[in-house]
């Protein structure tokens, strides 16, 4: 019933392996997820093309949904390097756009 | 993790995100659904009050009975008796009183005679409402944090959840009892998905509720950390009427409120739910009438107002509310939905049984757990885990109730003068629930189910029996008086009396018995009795 | 309007189970289904959103679906208890909500 995956870069881990797997994937779900979340709450706020305290809620309404979608790409993801690779994808678009707003101000 | 596949990956994380809070998930629906009827539960734990009976001339009477008590009030609040409150509650506040939520002189009078009533200290059902979100005995901010976590926490257990659940269209009206594990299975999914957009709501808009603590980066990012800007910009509502200056104010009678009051019942399907007289005695007096229930989720349940100049009882413009924009809009009706402060009785049902519903779906979930590990328990032996989740799960789930019971039976048996009786009430329900924990770590685990949930069911079956004894004739008289609020509280009680009764009876023999109830423990125990 | 709307939905659900074969069996056993599928599903769907017709009358548009979601987890309950405990009992059922309905609806509005 499993879907095993049939990439050859996926290989069964040992019982310590299987626990550091989690742990990194628990970390990047939990807090990595939420650093993200709050970036982009942040980044739409003043990206969306809308009036001020509406981008606000548009973007704070959505944050949850994100947020949730995050922990689940986390621990669904093939591999937990994949996981933190394409989180970190994700990261940069916000992080990148506050940053450049934080430098010309 | 790695090589699981999509299904199989989110199994997991349903199971931990269920779990690690899932007997605090539980506390909370379960309060959160007695919330929603907190007003007739603090209805119901006055029990000397129980006679009062709604009178169509309630509203002049009120008036004047405020007249009576408090005639150079700067404001008066009447609350007329309705569905969920069969009396007249009144607060004032004096000249140049700070006009808060809680401040000011309250009262509660007959919805007949308007006559004061006796207040016994307590705090109802407002402590059942506040330990819904912020928990008791700490930190406001810590305790919604800690309930805003496991509020996420659930939001992940749903969506996972649905990803798991292959044949969730197939399996939506299956349920296959007397099948052990399979059967438990069956009942944890149909508590799920038959009431799915209700859990999905109340969860999200639980979030939503949190927002502006749980997500204040995009408030912070775009206004700079100046969150009052925020709001004001946002709310555009209408200022709230500000008193007139008290320079030229010219004593002047109040008019009869009636014939306003049915000016109003004409155009309101549910009535006047709220009077309110700013400046009574003057020739600047307003008077201001609220409609019960609303219209509408968009604009958050705002329910209209009619509004008078109290001397000449010319009618004055009423602040029109701004069309709330679309995102405030999906805020509105999501938040109105969780509060529900709007509902009438058959939607407050309705959603009083969903959270029914969630509670026995959160329950079922961590009796699932168990009953799954059974067998491999039987073969490797148990370990000192399996016996902490068990405890919890009777605790957590049977004790809860059962220390609702012994904050109700407090009300009742604490003497009306006792000192700090509120608290009181309170401890009582804390200390019943810590007896549960350690009844559930004592005793074999089936007899601890057994147990707590008969007596709970003693509980709650002998409160309604107390008040038919105890003067005002309790459910007899309520019902031969049509006073719906107490009366549906101590059916209520009777009915989830029945319910605990029925999961004893299930699980009363030692043998492989399968039950459908939730609240029941460890079908397919097959002869191990832990 | 409770009753219009529970019966619809009740009726709704009913049709949409039978039309999966394993409660079109629970119910009729192995005689084959005389209407398919298709059709009863389409009818189902009909029913169910008929059923949102008195709530959003008598409450207006957002209160009133959001009544028709919560009558609607009660019609559901009703039919897999019946499913499982008394699927005998669900062909009179039907019949009797569904005669029930115009009934009510004509007499109560």
């Amino acid at each position: 019933m499993s879907k095993k995956k049939s990439s050859s870069s996926v290989r069964k881990l040992s019982p310590a392996g299987h626990r550091w797997n989690v742990a990194s994937r628990t970390v990047l779900a939990v807090a990595g997820g939420y650093a993200i979340a709050a970036m982009a709450t942040a980044s739409l706020s003043l990206a969306l093309p809308l009036p001020r305290a509406q981008a606000v809620m548009a973007a704070t309404l959505f944050s949850f949904a994100l947020y949730c979608a995050l922990i689940i790409w986390a621990y669904s993801a093939g591999t937990a390097r994949r996981a933190w690779f394409v989180s970190a994808l994700l990261a940069a678009l916000p992080a990148g756009h506050l940053a450049m707003r934080w430098a010309t101000t | 993790m790695n090589g699981l596949g999509f299904r199989q990956a989110n199994s997991w994380l349903h199971t931990w995100s269920g779990l690690l809070l899932g007997w605090l998930l539980y506390a909370i629906f379960v309060t959160g659904a007695l919330s929603f009827f907190r007003d007739e539960i603090s209805f119901w734990m006055q029990p000397t009050q129980h006679a009062s009976v709604a009178h169509a001339d309630a509203p002049q009477r009120a008036v004047d009975a405020m007249q009576a008590m408090a005639p150079d009030a700067s404001l008066w609040s009447i609350t007329l008796p309705g569905p969920r409150n069969p009396t007249t509650q009144v607060r004032w506040f004096e000249q140049g009183e700070r006009r808060s939520k809680f401040g000011g002189q309250s009262v509660v009078l007959d919805g007949t005679t308007a006559q004061p009533l006796q207040v016994r200290e307590s705090r109802g059902g407002d402590f059942l409402y506040r330990f819904h979100f912020e928990l008791y005995g700490m930190p406001r901010l810590a305790a919604r944090w800690i309930v805003g976590i496991a509020t996420m926490m659930m939001l992940v257990a749903i969506i996972s959840g649905v990803i798991t659940h292959k044949k969730i269209f197939v399996d939506f009206f299956t349920f296959r009892p007397r099948k052990g594990q399979r059967s438990w299975m069956d009942v944890h999914n149909a508590l799920a998905v038959l009431a799915l957009p209700f859990h999905f709501m109340i969860t999200y808009s639980g979030l939503l509720l949190l927002m502006f603590m749980l997500m204040p980066w995009g408030v912070d990012g775009a206004y700079g950390g100046d969150r009052q800007a925020f709001f004001s910009e946002r709310g555009n509502r209408a200022a709230a009427s500000a008193p007139a200056p008290s320079t030229d104010k010219v004593p002047a009678d109040l008019i009869a409120v009636t014939p306003l009051v049915r000016q109003a019942q004409a155009m309101w399907p549910s009535g006047v739910e709220q009077i309110t007289v700013t400046d009574p005695g003057t020739s600047h007096a307003v008077i201001e009438l609220r409609e019960r229930g609303a219209g509408s989720l968009l604009d958050r349940g705002r329910s209209e107002r009619l509004l008078f100049n109290g001397a000449s009882g010319a009618p004055l413009e009423s602040p029109d509310a701004a069309k709330p924009d679309a995102f405030s809009a999906i805020y509105n009706v999501f938040s109105s939905l969780h509060l529900l402060r709007f509902a009438d009785t058959w939607l407050r049902w309705l959603f009083f049984i969903g959270g029914v519903l969630g509670s026995a779906m959160v329950a079922s979930g961590m009796v699932l757990w168990v009953v799954k590990r059974l067998p491999q328990r039987r073969k490797q032996g148990s370990h000192l885990g399996h016996r902490v989740v068990e405890g919890l799960n009777v605790a957590g789930i049977a004790g809860l109730p059962v220390a609702i019971g012994a904050y109700f039976w407090a009300n009742r048996l604490l003497p009306v003068s006792m000192q700090a009786r509120a608290d009181w009430e309170i401890k009582a329900f804390f200390l019943a629930w810590a007896a549960c924990l350690v009844h559930a770590w004592l005793r074999p685990h089936r007899k601890a189910w057994k147990e707590q949930l008969g007596i709970l069911s003693l509980l709650l079956a002998l409160l309604p029996a107390y008040d038919l004894l105890h003067g005002g004739g309790g459910l007899l008289a309520a019902l031969t008086r049509g006073s719906w609020v107490a009366a549906g509280m101590d059916i209520t009680l009777l009915a989830f009396a029945a319910l605990s009764a029925a999961g004893v009876w299930f699980l009363r023999s030692d043998r492989a018995k399968t039950s459908k109830r939730p609240a029941a423990a460890s079908e397919g125990m097959e002869g191990v009795s832990p | 309007m409770i009753w219009t709307s529970l019966a619809l939905e009740f009726c709704g659900l009913t049709l949409l189970a039978l039309a999966m074969e394993r409660h079109h069996e629970q119910v009729f056993g192995d005689r084959p289904a005389r209407v398919g599928p298709a059709v009863l599903k389409a009818a189902g769907w009909l029913l169910l959103i008929l059923a949102t017709l008195p709530p959003i009358a008598r409450y207006g548009p957002s209160i009133g679906l959001a009544v028709w979601v919560g009558e609607l987890t009660i019609a559901a309950l009703a039919v897999m208890l019946l499913h499982t405990y008394s699927p005998r009992l669900i062909p009179p059922l039907l019949a009797a909500a569904a005669f029930s309905t115009p009934a009510l609806a004509l007499i109560v509005g």
